[in-house]
């Protein structure tokens, strides 16, 4: 019988400890703050296939410096968890494999049902480090779950993560890590905080932070991934120069770097890259990867962000103008404001006034007043 | 101000176009074995949703280890005020420490900084706010005042004139829109890093009478890197400020790697000497 662990890309996913996949072994090593070039040297040493003897072995040999490890294997005979060190293996639920002095292992008697972590845990009280999922491509040592596990043959295609998260969750619930993935910077909309799992006290107002709701993020994506990610706006038509940056159909040059797209031909439909940004009177900046509702008060939905400005002199509106973005272009649309929104006219070198309801296509540069606030429209390559 | 919520104020530390920031000693509720801790508060308060939407955010922080993180105690308001308390650490910040720092502990600074910032993003929360100022140097280096700026206002990148951090410390792209996540906060400790080891900012040139015509400086300029670098700096910042022709780091923890070679190299070296 051949074990089933699925190697994933890289295989060894290091933060400050590591957690590691191969093909027939799972392992973590938690790191601390002086064990870091034992980890090192524990992964370089272990080679890309090690078998679950050749692990065990080598951190034996390791023990001193390694100070906790814990893996998950095929013995050749049967499934086997050992390790030493502040770290524990759960099997269903229940712990097989618990800190206690020395190199110590249990044989695991495994089905397909069966859900097995492997993981650090405190020394204050054993409390255990939540696991991380390693397809997320970080991890920091806390530990992984196996869930569930073939022990005849292996799935062809990877599981789900929210799918193998969520039988996770079910099996084990003191070990529940929300499947919510983080906004990278927090951003989170609206429809996350109305989930059940973060309500606070009505009417109180004041929170020691360590007495809030449990709230676990997935780790961030990595910086390569994170472009893939912001790649998921709307589609708008466009074509690439030559080092892959978007660029509306009708440009002579590369709005970043500058190179001719004169004989590009190819024409794609692609998500819509960030248009530049506004920036407003008193300095305060805002991307232009989204539209907004402005005003004193704005009602905010899931196309337009509220924006929220003020003036001392109260001259703006509870919504008073949207920015619009529509394919390549930026769009200002007066909401009925009280003091109106304007548009200065360099060539007559006075301000228009939009009229309401009704929508302007803005230029780069140009400056639009809302009541007595003012903010330039900074487009990306064009002045 | 003489107190805020139990807070009894000791000393203005300053104060940005949108927070005003105190030394205090804490509030007895919390039980703390500290003399001080910093508030940063501004004078609003804050609707349900929105103050829901910042106690998320700091519970999400609670999560990631504070080995190199300052603790955040508490979040709250009053009828006129909104407050986050935190921890305080003597020692001064990099942008004023209280020793003096050579180039070798600038190094250390920023690779401990490096792996606070990695532990915050392993638990889904990106710094935001990375600076010299927000650097404390104690027994340990520990990152301090996880910004909120995004989770207050989504979409915003630049928090005004008055802002204490300055344009050079938000990455272009960041400017532009792009949400803060590891490649921001890498971007600003690398240009933390080019700072405090040069004394210069990476956009010598850039025009200060206006932050329209910083901001767009900072868009239509690549950073330019200083000559008092060595080659093993100007490396790991070029890498940090993705202008590198290798790939950019992927991670903080990345560059904590990055930063602990160089400085074991630069210590090798001297040892030659």
């Amino acid at each position: 019988m051949s074990s089933n662990f699925h190697s994933y890309s890289g295989g060894i996913h290091r933060g400050p400890g590591a957690v590691a996949r191969f093909a027939n072994v799972c392992l973590v090593t938690p790191g601390f703050s002086d064990n870091f070039d034992a980890i090192d040297e524990f992964y370089e040493r272990l080679g890309d296939d090690p078998t679950f003897e050749e692990v065990l072995q080598l951190a034996e040999v390791l023990i001193a410096e390694l100070e906790s490890f814990v893996a998950v294997g095929h013995n050749g005979e049967s499934f086997e968890a050992a390790g030493f060190g502040e770290m524990e293996v759960v099997l269903n639920g229940e712990v097989v494999l618990k800190q206690e002095p020395g190199f110590h292992s249990a044989l695991l008697s495994l089905d397909e049902s069966s859900v097995v972590t492997l993981r650090a845990v405190s020394d204050e009280g054993q409390v255990p480090i939540e696991p991380y999922d390693l397809r997320l491509g970080v991890a920091p040592g806390g530990g992984i779950t196996l869930a569930p596990i073939s022990v005849t043959e292996p799935p062809e295609q990877e599981l789900p993560v929210s799918e193998e998260d969520k039988e996770v969750d079910q099996e084990e619930s003191a070990l529940s890590v929300g499947d919510e993935m983080a906004d990278p910077g927090a951003d989170h909309d609206d429809e996350t905080f109305e989930e059940p799992d973060f309500i606070l006290e009505e009417g109180k107002e004041i929170y020691q932070i360590s007495d809030l709701p449990e709230v676990r993020f997935q780790p961030l994506p990595s910086t390569s991934q994170a472009k893939i990610k912001s790649q998921e706006s709307d589609l708008v038509v466009g074509k690439y120069c030559s080092r892959e940056h978007f660029n509306p159909v009708d440009e002579q040059f590369c709005r970043i770097c500058k190179v001719s797209l004169e004989h590009i031909e190819e024409i794609s439909n692609a998500p819509r890259p960030t248009l530049g940004f506004i920036i407003f009177d008193d300095g305060s900046t805002y991307g232009l990867d989204r539209s907004y509702t402005v005003g004193r008060n704005p009602d905010g939905d899931e196309t337009f962000e509220a924006l929220r400005i003020y003036s001392d002199a109260e001259t703006i509106s509870r919504n008073h103008a949207e920015i619009r973005l529509t394919d390549w272009d930026v769009h200002v649309k007066d909401l009925g404001s009280t003091n109106g929104t304007f548009i200065w006219d360099n060539k007559n070198e006075s301000w228009s006034q939009i009229a309401e309801g009704s929508d302007e296509k803005l230029k780069a540069g140009t400056t639009v007043a809302l009541g007595r606030r003012a903010f330039v429209y900074e487009s990306i390559g064009q002045r | 101000m003489d107190e805020i919520a139990g807070y009894r104020i000791n000393e203005q530390l300053g104060s940005d176009s949108s927070y005003e920031y105190y030394l205090a000693a804490p509030a007895d509720r919390l039980r703390l074995e500290v003399e001080q801790v910093v508030i940063k508060t501004q004078q609003r308060t804050l609707n349900e949703l929105l103050f829901s939407k910042v106690c998320k955010h700091f519970a999400a922080v609670h999560q990631a280890d504070h080995t190199y993180l300052c603790e955040h105690y508490e979040v709250g308001q009053t009828d006129t005020h909104f407050y986050v308390a935190s921890e305080h650490i003597e020692g001064g910040t990099l942008a004023d420490p209280a020793r003096e720092i050579d180039r070798q502990d600038v190094l250390e600074i920023i690779s401990e900084a490096s792996l606070g910032a990695h532990t915050l993003h392993e638990s889904g929360v990106a710094h935001n706010d990375i600076t010299p100022r927000n650097i404390f140097l104690g027994a340990l280096t520990k990152l301090s005042q996880v910004g909120i700026l995004s989770v207050m206002n989504p979409g915003q990148t630049l928090a005004g004139a008055q802002s204490a951090t300055p344009v050079e410390y938000r990455s272009p792209a960041l400017i532009q829109g792009e949400a803060p996540g590891r490649a921001s906060d890498i971007w600003a400790l690398g240009v933390t890093l080019h700072k405090a080891l040069t004394g210069t900012t990476v956009y010598p040139e850039m025009p200060t009478d206006s932050l329209l015509t910083s901001v767009r400086h900072v868009i239509a300029n690549a950073p330019a890197l200083s000559d008092a670098l060595r080659n093993g700096e100007r490396h790991i910042i070029e890498r940090a400020l993705g202008t590198s022709s290798e790939e950019p780091y992927e991670t903080a923890f990345e560059l904590n790697q990055a930063l602990e070679a160089e400085a074991k190299r630069q210590l090798e070296m001297l040892d030659e000497q």
